[in-house]
């Protein structure tokens, strides 16, 4: 493509100075040649200043300036080689004259190409933000529809279904308070968000609701123990960050095992600082498959884009193999109700 | 009489089965197991005719299960939720009933049992291929040996070898073999950690120590084990590329 266009513009100019100011071939051919070689190379320098630096302020004026002295140098320094390389005295006198005259044509021939080259990356940069953005609201919407379907755990659901379904069968009187149980936790569900703050009363009513189902789906195998401090009732924690510990205390515990299991909870206030223990056991030969161990990567994530502190979630495994998360969330007393 | 197994971590779940199958006199339930490890015993101590089996369940998959049993008998999957398996059915036309189960599915499903009994087991190993490609499991391996059962973190196995119609696990603690084929692994393995490297070879990338020219365009791969393997000409190259040379 440049190629091309230095090729034509060579040709024209050359053709110009054979046909109309009769000049030989050699004189035409050199002239041409060494005017656009220079007009190239200009416009070369012009385009890689361009991609690596354009003013913010007062673009015009700069390349204004810039054209006028690449301009400058073209017209004298084409002069001064063409006059060495023409030993022609009649040429001579025809470049000293014409001077002026291809100064503004080089400088017009600059200036074309410097806004050529800033308009173009200009565009260049409004498609790749466009793309930026393009980018970013698809990883935003995905990064929404997976916290919905995480939300709502199909799995879960599904199968809490299908025990009603069963208890309406085999123990109708029970399938009442479970299908009222599981409405009442899909709304707690779906109340739920990161900003809002939730009382400890609130949140272990909901965490009760959900062992309470995984109870009826699991009968025997499930026991809850549950120890909640009298003055941390009216404390407060986001509502997002204990039900994803005690599902994975049951993932672990409860899914992965199939014996009798014990889930602790744990909640007291030190420092003004609320504590909640959560402890399962665990089989260690799951463990050593499970990858990374427990997934509480997610949780760890929320907590620090929450709090800004990293050590706010613990765990730790006994030698009985039990498995302790401890979470942590400070208290605010000047804000207690709204954070 | 027909009979078969109920295989279910939840009761209730097992429950309604039993209730449905009460309207079939030629059926009778000879066992209920809660999880893979139970349910692999029970089939080959009674050789059920043919069994109810949950996907997710604790410890071991229902697939997982599925590929440890020598002769399985003809399967009917329950499942709450899972989209790997249920892809896994649609592609092999399997028969599966989803949870909350209803009695018309049940009982179609029962009408089409008699062929899926004298058709011997309709379940193929292309089934099971297809639903471990679950990427929640493709980090593990559960193999039999001698008649224990052993879940193997795939990080722990060194390399896979092509063994007649089986492929061979190398691991510290010894060899295993498993049903599969050295392409399945090759699919469902993490490609940047395990490389194929010969049409009979799969290595485990962090177990490499060394590798070498052997002859003109022959490399050999020395393992942390002190296992020397052949490198093929494309396998080389993937080596290459997986290392970052």
């Amino acid at each position: 493509m440049a190629a091309g266009i230095f090729i034509a513009c060579v040709a024209v100019h050359a053709a110009l100075f054979y046909y109309v100011l009769d000049y030989n071939l050699l004189i035409s051919g050199l002239d041409s040649l060494v005017t656009n070689l220079l007009l190239a190379l200009s416009c070369t320098i012009f385009s890689t200043l361009l991609g690596y630096y354009q003013p913010k302020n007062e673009p015009v004026i700069f390349v204004f300036v810039l054209t006028f002295i690449l301009a400058l140098f073209i017209t004298f320094s084409s002069k001064f080689i063409l006059g060495l390389a023409v030993p022609d005295a009649n040429y001579e006198a025809f470049l000293q004259s014409k001077l002026p005259f291809r100064l503004v044509i080089n400088f017009v021939f600059l200036a074309w190409c410097a806004l050529a080259n800033i308009l173009w990356y200009r565009l260049e940069e409004q498609s790749e933000m466009q793309e930026r953005l393009f980018t970013a609201q698809n990883l935003a919407k995905e990064a929404e529809l997976n916290k919905l379907r995480h939300q709502l755990q199909p799995h879960f659901l599904f199968n809490s279904l299908n025990s009603v379904y069963a208890l309406t069968i085999v123990k109708p009187k029970e399938a009442g308070p479970m299908i009222t149980k599981l409405a009442s936790f899909l709304r707690g569900t779906l109340k739920r968000d990161d900003d809002i703050w939730v009382s400890v009363a609130e949140e272990m009513e909901y965490i009760q609701l959900y062992l309470d189902i995984e109870k009826v789906r699991f009968s025997h195998r499930l026991s809850v123990d549950i120890q909640v401090e009298e003055d941390t009732m009216e404390l407060k924690l986001p509502g997002t960050l204990l039900q994803p510990i005690v599902e994975n205390a049951i993932k672990f515990g409860l899914y992965n095992t199939s014996a009798a299991i014990t889930i602790t909870i744990e909640v007291k206030v030190e420092h003004n600082v609320l504590q909640v223990t959560v402890k399962n056991p665990f089989d260690p030969e799951m463990k050593a498959t499970g990858g990374t161990g427990f997934g509480l990567t997610a949780i760890r994530r929320r907590l620090y884009l929450l709090f800004a502190d990293h050590n706010l979630l613990k765990t730790s495994a006994t030698d009985t193999n039990l498995f302790i998360t401890q979470l942590k969330i400070p208290q605010h007393n000047d804000k207690n109700t709204t954070h | 009489m027909i009979r078969t197994l109920l295989i279910d971590d939840e009761p209730l779940a097992r429950d309604i089965v039993k209730f449905y199958l009460e309207d079939y006199a030629d059926i009778e339930v000879v066992a209920e197991c809660s999880d893979g490890f139970e349910g692999l015993k029970a089939i080959s101590q009674i050789k059920p005719d043919f069994i109810f089996l949950d996907i997710q369940m604790p410890k071991i998959s229902g697939f997982e299960m599925l590929e440890l049993v020598e002769q399985p008998p003809a399967v009917i999957f329950t499942t709450a939720f899972d989209e790997y398996a249920i892809k896994a059915f649609e592609v092999n036309a399997v028969d599966y009933l989803l949870k909350p189960i209803e009695k018309d599915r049940f009982d179609l499903a029962m009408q089409k049992l008699p062929a899926k009994l004298n058709g011997g087991a309709a379940l193929t190993k292309e089934l099971l291929d297809t639903a471990s490609l679950n990427p929640a499991h493709n980090n593990r391996v559960v193999v039999k040996k001698n008649g224990v059962i052993k879940i193997l973190n795939v990080m722990d196995i060194h390399y896979f070898e092509a063994d007649d119609d089986q492929v061979k696990l190398s691991t510290t603690e010894g060899v295993y073999y498993k049903n599969k084929t050295m392409s399945f692994f090759e699919q469902s393995l993490e490609p940047s950690q395990f490389i194929r490297i010969h049409r009979s070879y799969i290595i485990n990338l962090s177990q490499v120590t060394r590798i070498e020219l052997k002859e003109k365009e022959s490399y050999i791969v020395l393992l942390k084990s002190d296992i020397w393997l052949p490198v093929s000409k494309t396998g080389y190259l993937k080596l290459k590329a997986a290392l970052g040379l």
